[in-house]
């Protein structure tokens, strides 16, 4: 398969996803994105232009993308479409971004591009250059943090794709980010109102068990830029029923949406790291060009474990690492829509020399900047459960809605009254694994016990990798090679 | 029902969140919730941390309504729960499976097999037979994607049992994995399963001594006697091939121009003399 970076240098299909309103959106234009429903595509350096057919008797759509934002001022692309949708961009321009990503569009140069998209884009390129604060506004149609297609905790890492373009105002864009925030406390207002009325009416009304009640709920939150605790309800609704205990699972999550929903409405009134992370927490963007310009944390860092998960329509893989020198975690997320490829370039049991670039706040998310050199992995010092407890505890006192961490610990999986748990002489923990994954520590450590770095979890340790002696054993989740290549 | 506007009552016993009050607490407040606070009010919270953060909670924002002191209370106590988690008594060990002191299967030689079960799969047996005749043991991830990959193929599960010795039956019947019948003798079970030959002149290139071998593969590559769909019959003579003649093939292969007769079926057979190479080379003990 072709490589987007073969067609142009920097944009991936998680730039695109980045602009959709959501994942129905991106899926909708991944559709449309095949090429029998277009009857011409072509891209310049600064422009891409299609006809889109769609049905037998309709009229095609012509279809402009303005990348000129994306590629000089690191904005996002102005769009447009003769579709009737309000929705900017449309799936038909987020189809033609899909197209030039893949490399399907014919290179030309302008003369090609029908008059009235040619003069639209004139007049882009101009109001681009004259009025700022009108590039900021556009920026603000056209992506929505908040409705990031991905997203999984801890914290700041909800709703963040990675590489994803800046799609928060420019700082002295006040007024942006003024109607933003707004939203998005009203969201709260609205999250929490929702809330209460589930508390009135019980747990046991009928139409929790209804997978709508909840969407509807998502889709309401994304509205309000809170695409990232929208993603969250998502996950929660597929808590209901899934286990004898649900009604509290559920309920413990509920008060976790309580606490956001109230956190969120206070965000001036909290600590700026606290503040920081629940903002990202809620669905707020940080730039990943402001991440890059922090201060690095130079370390070598071990892989300890990955995790892959399915959030909607995209693929999210998480990738662990622990700083030898500092013993700080943090973790790297990418993601991966269908039929694209996850990050590989952080294969667990290997160390690499770099720095690491932390978002804003407490979590552990984190993006890989300059890598030096990689240097010959160690085997990590695994803990008791005791002190694991301990340590889980105390990522969550400073990031208190995040719903897992990770933790290395020197222990043996064993049975206990039905269940699979993980034990040691201080205590035992249930494990959360899947029977693959059991398998592979059974079949490796025959229940003694050995070094495993897990991810825990309100349900239980979800354990990831096996420390041996010359080697890690990556077990975690992993992606569905139907879905995404090369998983 | 309205909720009166009160503060917080809070129980005499108690203390932190993990103590049988505390349990006992959370299941109630879950009692709450499942009936809603219209049929029933929100507990009392045993004294402690718990209920002085809930208290504080209640009272500075002023939520009088029984379902937002009952939002407060759920948060709490979850949150609470979560950073307070301490680990159940500790369980007992499982019995250990029989001794089992082989060396574990080079890194490398997992590498090849995930390679070729994507690319070659026809080379397979060869790395099966090579893993047993070498002696020694999968990990457990590779013991299981093996055991996946081989649910329905009995002769290989067999062979896969072979390989991984008595740690595969102790897993499977801790997990529940059906396992194999007993197979025929190892010798008759690791013998490399004919495929085959092209009658004319496979047969031939399989017997040569290797520099021949390696001029005969390219010689039939460039007389174009082998249409696209016979290719899988030069595959089969490589596979099967002495191993001593890869070299000798992959570089006469490589050297076929690109514009060449048969170039493409050339590149595609030197990716394979050097795929089977690497997975012989990965036990270390390519001969």
């Amino acid at each position: 398969m072709r490589s987007p970076h073969q067609a142009n240098g920097t944009w991936t299909v998680e730039h695109v996803a980045a602009l959709a309103a959501g994942p129905a959106q991106f899926a909708a234009a991944d559709d449309v994105s095949i090429v029998q429903r277009w009857s011409s595509g072509w891209h310049s350096g600064d422009a891409l232009w299609g006809t889109y057919r769609g049905a037998a008797n309709a009229e095609p759509y012509e279809v402009v993308v303005d990348l000129r934002p994306a590629l000089r001022d690191a904005d996002v692309p102005r769009t447009r479409c003769t579709c009737p949708s309000r929705k900017v961009p449309c799936k038909h321009a987020l189809a033609l971004l899909l197209r030039w990503v893949r490399g399907d569009l014919v290179e030309s140069d302008l003369d090609r591009l029908p008059d009235g998209a040619a003069s639209w884009l004139a007049r882009s390129a101009g109001s681009r250059t004259t009025s700022p604060p009108a590039a900021a506004a556009a920026s603000e149609q056209t992506t929505e943090p908040g409705d990031q297609p991905a997203g999984d905790e801890p914290g700041p890492a909800v709703g963040e794709p990675l590489d994803a373009p800046p799609d928060l105002p420019p700082p002295d864009d006040t007024s942006g980010r003024d109607e933003r925030v707004e939203r998005m406390v009203a969201g709260l207002v609205e999250l929490e109102r929702w809330l209460r009325d589930r508390m009135r009416s019980g747990l046991a009304d009928p139409s929790l068990a209804s997978y709508a009640t909840w969407d509807h709920l998502a889709a309401r939150l994304v509205d309000a830029r809170a695409g990232a605790l929208a993603n969250r309800v998502r996950r929660l609704a597929g808590l209901v029923g899934a286990s004898p205990q649900w009604h509290g699972d559920v309920l413990a999550e509920l008060g976790m949406l309580h606490l956001l929903a109230r956190g969120g409405r206070s965000l001036p009134s909290l600590p700026s790291h606290l503040a920081d992370s629940l903002a990202t927490a809620l669905g707020w963007q940080v730039r990943q060009a402001d991440v890059l310009d922090g201060v690095p944390e130079i370390d070598t860092w071990d892989v300890i474990g990955r995790s892959d998960t399915r959030e909607d329509r995209i693929e999210v893989r998480r990738t662990w690492l622990r700083g030898r020198t500092s013993a700080r975690l943090a973790m790297v997320l990418s993601f991966a829509a269908y039929r694209q490829s996850l990050d590989r370039s952080l294969p667990v049991g290997t160390a690499v020399e770099a720095d690491l670039h932390r978002y804003p706040g407490a979590g552990a998310r984190a993006i890989v900047g300059a890598r030096r050199s990689e240097v010959p992995a160690i085997r990590p010092s695994g803990m008791t459960l005791a002190a694991a407890c301990e340590a889980a505890g105390a990522s969550l006192a400073a990031e208190p809605w995040a719903e897992r961490t990770v933790v290395t610990v020197d222990a043996a999986v064993t049975r206990s009254a039905g269940s699979w748990v993980v034990s040691d002489e201080t205590g035992s923990l249930p494990c959360a694994t899947g029977q693959r994954a059991l398998g592979a520590v059974l079949g490796t450590t025959g229940g003694a016990r050995s070094v495993m770095t897990a991810e825990w979890t309100p349900g239980g340790l979800l354990l990831l990798s096996v420390h041996l002696d010359d080697r890690t054993l990556d077990i975690g989740p992993r992606a569905d090679r139907s879905f995404v290549e090369a998983a | 029902m309205n909720a009166l506007i009160e503060s917080p009552e809070v129980a005499p016993d108690g203390g932190d969140a993990s103590s049988p009050s505390a349990d006992a607490y959370w299941d109630e407040l879950i009692t709450v919730a499942l009936l809603g606070t219209d049929r029933r009010r929100p507990p009392v919270p045993p004294a402690g941390p718990v209920a002085d953060v809930v208290t504080d909670l209640d009272l500075v924002r002023g939520d009088s309504s029984d379902d937002a002191r009952l939002l407060n209370h759920v948060a709490t106590m979850a949150l609470a729960r979560r950073l307070a988690a301490r680990p159940g008594p500790p369980a007992t060990p499982l019995a250990p499976p029989p001794p089992d002191d082989r060396s574990w299967c080079p890194v490398a030689a997992v590498a090849s097999w995930r390679t070729l079960v994507d690319d070659w799969p026809l080379l397979e047996d060869e790395w099966l037979a090579r893993a047993i005749a070498t002696g020694v043991r999968p990990s457990g991830d590779l013991l299981m994607d093996l055991l996946e990959r081989h649910r329905v193929d009995v002769r290989r599960r067999q062979l896969v049992q072979h390989l991984a010795g008595s740690i595969v039956g102790w897993t499977s019947e801790h997990l529940g994995l059906a396992m194999a019948p007993a197979g025929p003798p190892l010798n008759q079970l690791v013998a490399l399963p004919a495929i085959p030959l092209h009658p004319d002149v496979a047969i031939d290139l399989a017997g040569a001594a290797p520099a021949q071998f390696a001029n005969a593969v390219v010689d039939v590559l460039a007389a174009d006697a082998f249409s696209g769909a016979d290719r899988r019959l030069l595959e089969h003579v490589l596979a099967r091939c002495a191993p001593s003649a890869l070299s000798d093939v992959e570089r006469q292969l490589s050297r076929v121009a690109d514009d060449a007769r048969g170039a493409a079926a050339a590149a595609v057979l030197a990716e394979l003399a050097r795929t089977r190479t690497a997975m012989l080379d990965s036990f270390g003990t390519s001969s």
